[in-house]
């Protein structure tokens, strides 16, 4: 019995990071799709197979690394962790791409020669996808230098206590938003800048407005910081009853205060100071590359107790 | 004689409008010249009349009017029955008509309805109206009872056709005109127009058409300035605004509180200086939450350039927009193309759905035939064999049955393949030959047998010698 368990064990120990790559190259192809769909809209349906392909290896990776542990479990471990942060930014992706679509619909000029309601895909995977695709092939690759024995293993216990799922999940879909708002920011200088050339092209057709964009972008560093902090709060009160004062100085910790700060510095230069998202793209971008050296850099490779590998 | 199917019309490209206008049909008389006509034909109509086009859509089985270019009189006589009566109850004369009408058959009226439903043979490439028309006509023709099963296939097939060209390509995804182009900007930048106000600047024949397509928009609110109050009253006056659009007339004294509260400026009066620029809108607004959109139609320019320069302002003149159309048009021609072959692939897959149609009443002789023999052939072995209990007979039945079914099964479904490819209808006349053969040779050897019965009793053997003779020259 005990002996059947553990090759079920082995036996998704070797699936996860099939299904993660599998996921992770229908992803790529998916964005491809969306890039294709710019000229020749048949790819777009392509594009929504191959996302959705992607999504559901993705949730059977997550929900294998869930139930049976290792390095893939999502609060234990940091492949674990991109692989939700990057599920989350998926499942958002389903979310958003039907709210977009709706406004496209219900916003699409009409008239004589004008557009006609046809402007159903919205872009928004040409963008997000690329970053889930290197997120996954990350984690992948985390995993395997884990395997490995490259980086050596922290004190597990303190990862065993009941508050360490809520902060982690919390942690990471804070995280998995921030990436999506970058994603927005994206779209949106792409729109700005296509707007100020007078590109008018397919792929300035195929995203939403200005309007929308930076509207979503918004909400989702707001949302973002509310799950972020949530988080961190049981996180701070642990960490500060088993390493005191000390807690404060860790790479990881640092890198996710300083994202913290780029994004709550992003709401008040937009909602006090009055700045146009234009001019605040640039905050958001501080806050991408933060967030991407906290998950990619800091947990990994620097952090001294969030080391899950 | 197989029913074919023809139009007959006159387009934008073929008759003036002053042509057009005679044989428009409007909705109030559609009804009666669909039936009008379907008398004539004898068949179905539907008729297809815009402004720019009237067209009739028929399938007949009389002999068909020449569909040479150009076309002879029945063609143009069509056309002119659209056009009712005169004042002296009598129809246009057709020949009038005869060197603007256009006329297709077959295939290449297929082909015909398919690129004016996907906007390919529009006055505006692409424009999207024609396919909404295409449909309403449509229906009118089915509620009259002129359409039938062939115009029923052909105005699907061409209602699909069009829905493809506009969802799989680009053709009608670009705006085409200046104002289109200036409302597609906005839509670009403000997601949901209604809750947005316009200032307009400039209250003359231009400023006119901008305010009316700025109603068209469905904007939230619209100020029609102008440097006379009076002048931009009498502009609203002559419009009939709807009570959504809150509109309202104020003179330019008032531009940089009017500027506060707008977040479309649409610059379109005569000044020969700029009357807008960093200074006034700074003293408006120096922090705006939202983006404004400037639209300058002016020559000269009335709204200074070193505007565009600001983060919270996308600028753009005639020059841009005009240039913006051009590119429009440029893609909307490239996307045609794409269209073209999707009207070819339509058609040829509406022609062999049509000459699958009719192989039908060939196989079905052809299995007519195969059950008359069966059945003589049946009634002839059961009578050599004598008394036969009626299960045997049962046996014998079914198995001839069985027998004649898969000799045929392989025969009809080639039949009506080949019949579907492009040339496929010369296999018809092949197989109606045959079919028309065997028969000749069966009513011959009937005939001969019949002569031979009345001379002499038949020998036992002579039906089997017969049947055989009949079946080896029929399939031959």
């Amino acid at each position: 019995m005990g002996d059947a368990l553990a090759g079920k064990v082995g036996l998704i120990g070797l699936a996860v990071p099939v299904l993660v790559g599998a996921s992770a190259v229908l992803y790529a192809l998916s964005a491809l799709g969306a890039y294709l769909s710019v000229r020749e809209r048949r790819w777009n349906r392509y594009s929504a197979w191959a996302a959705q392909g992607a999504w559901v290896a993705h949730t059977v990776a997550l929900l294998g690394g869930a139930l049976f542990g290792g390095r893939w479990t999502v609060w234990s471990a940091a492949p674990g962790a991109m692989l939700l942060v990057t599920w989350l930014a998926a499942s958002s992706y389903q979310v958003s791409d039907a709210l977009l679509r709706e406004a496209g619909k219900r916003l699409g000029p009409r008239g004589q020669d004008g557009p006609g309601p046809q402007m159903a895909p919205t872009g928004l995977g040409l963008f997000l996808f690329p970053a889930i695709a290197v997120g996954l092939v990350l984690a992948d690759v985390v995993a395997g230098w884990a395997s490995g024995g490259l980086i050596a293993g922290p004190d597990r216990s303190v990862l065993e206590e009941s508050w360490v799922p809520v902060h982690a999940i919390l942690a990471a879909t804070g995280w998995g938003l921030f990436t999506l708002a970058w994603v927005a920011n994206l779209m949106y200088t792409t729109q700005d800048r296509s707007l100020r050339k007078l590109r008018l092209g397919p792929l300035s057709r195929l995203l939403p407005s200005l309007e929308v964009l930076d509207r979503v972008g918004l909400r989702l560093v707001v949302a973002g910081l509310l799950f972020l902090v949530a988080g961190l709060i049981p996180g701070i009160a642990r960490a500060v009853s088993l390493w005191g004062a000390t807690w404060f100085a860790d790479p990881k910790v640092i890198s996710t205060f300083l994202a913290v700060l780029a994004y709550a510095f992003h709401l008040v230069a937009r909602v006090r100071l009055g700045w146009t998202a234009r001019r605040a793209s640039w905050v958001l971008n501080v806050g991408f590359i933060l967030t991407a050296v906290n998950l990619l850099v800091a947990t990994p490779l620097l952090s001294r107790f969030h080391q899950w590998l | 004689m197989t029913a074919r199917l023809l139009v007959a019309g006159l387009n934008h490209r073929t008759a003036p409008v002053e042509v057009r206008e005679k044989v428009a049909v409007p909705g109030w008389r559609l009804k009666a010249t669909l039936r009008d006509l379907q008398e004539a034909c004898g068949g179905e109509v539907v008729i297809l009349s815009t402004c720019n086009r009237a067209e009739v859509y028929a399938v007949t089985d009389q002999s068909l009017p020449d569909c040479s270019c150009p076309p002879r009189g029945e063609p143009a006589a069509l056309v002119a029955r659209l056009a009712g009566t005169d004042d002296s109850g009598a129809p246009p004369a057709a020949e009038a008509l005869l060197q603007h009408v256009y006329a297709y058959c077959d295939a290449e009226a297929v082909s015909h309805l398919y690129r004016v439903a996907s906007g390919l043979d529009s006055m505006v490439l692409g424009e999207t109206e024609i396919l909404g028309q295409v449909k309403d006509l449509y229906e009118a023709a089915c509620a009259a009872g002129t359409a039938g099963p062939t115009l029923h296939a052909l105005f699907q097939g061409a209602l699909r056709v069009g829905a493809r060209a506009r969802t799989e390509t680009n053709i009608s995804a670009n705006a085409v005109s200046v104002p289109y182009v200036a409302l597609g900007l906005a839509r670009k930048v403000f997601a949901d127009l209604s809750g947005r106000n316009a200032l307009l600047i400039g209250t003359g024949d231009i400023g006119r058409v901008a305010l009316r397509h700025l109603v068209e928009a469905g904007l939230g609110g619209i100020v029609a300035a102008n440097r006379t109050l009076e002048r931009a009253e009498e502009a609203l006056s002559s419009l009939d605004v709807g009570t959504s659009v809150r509109c309202r007339a104020a003179d330019l004294t008032a531009l940089p509180q009017l500027l506060a509260s707008s977040d479309i400026v649409v610059a379109c009066s005569e000044a020969p200086h700029y009357i807008l620029g960093p200074a006034d809108l700074k003293a408006a607004a120096p922090r705006r939450r939202h983006p404004l959109l400037l639209i300058d139609l002016g020559v000269p320019r009335q709204i200074d350039p070193a505007l565009g320069a600001r983060e919270d302002v996308y600028l753009f003149n005639l020059d841009d927009l005009e240039g913006a159309v051009q590119a429009n048009i440029e893609e909307r021609r490239r996307e045609a193309v794409k269209v073209e072959r999707m009207v070819a692939e339509e058609v040829e897959r509406f022609e062999a759905a049509r000459r699958r149609k009719m192989a039908a009443p060939v196989i079905r002789h052809f299995r007519a035939r195969a059950e008359t023999i069966r059945t003589e052939e049946v009634e002839r072995a059961l009578g050599d064999l004598g008394p036969v209990s009626p299960r045997d007979r049962e046996l014998l039945e079914a198995f001839s049955r069985r027998l004649t079914n898969r000799i045929l099964d392989l025969p009809t479904v080639t039949l009506r393949e080949l019949v579907a490819q492009r040339d496929g209808t010369a296999v018809l006349d092949v197989v109606g030959r045959v079919l028309h053969g065997e028969l000749a040779v069966r009513r011959e050897t009937r005939e001969r047998r019949e002569e031979a019965d009345l001379s002499r009793d038949p020998p036992a053997g002579l039906h089997g010698t017969t049947k055989a003779n009949g079946e080896v020259k029929g399939n031959g």
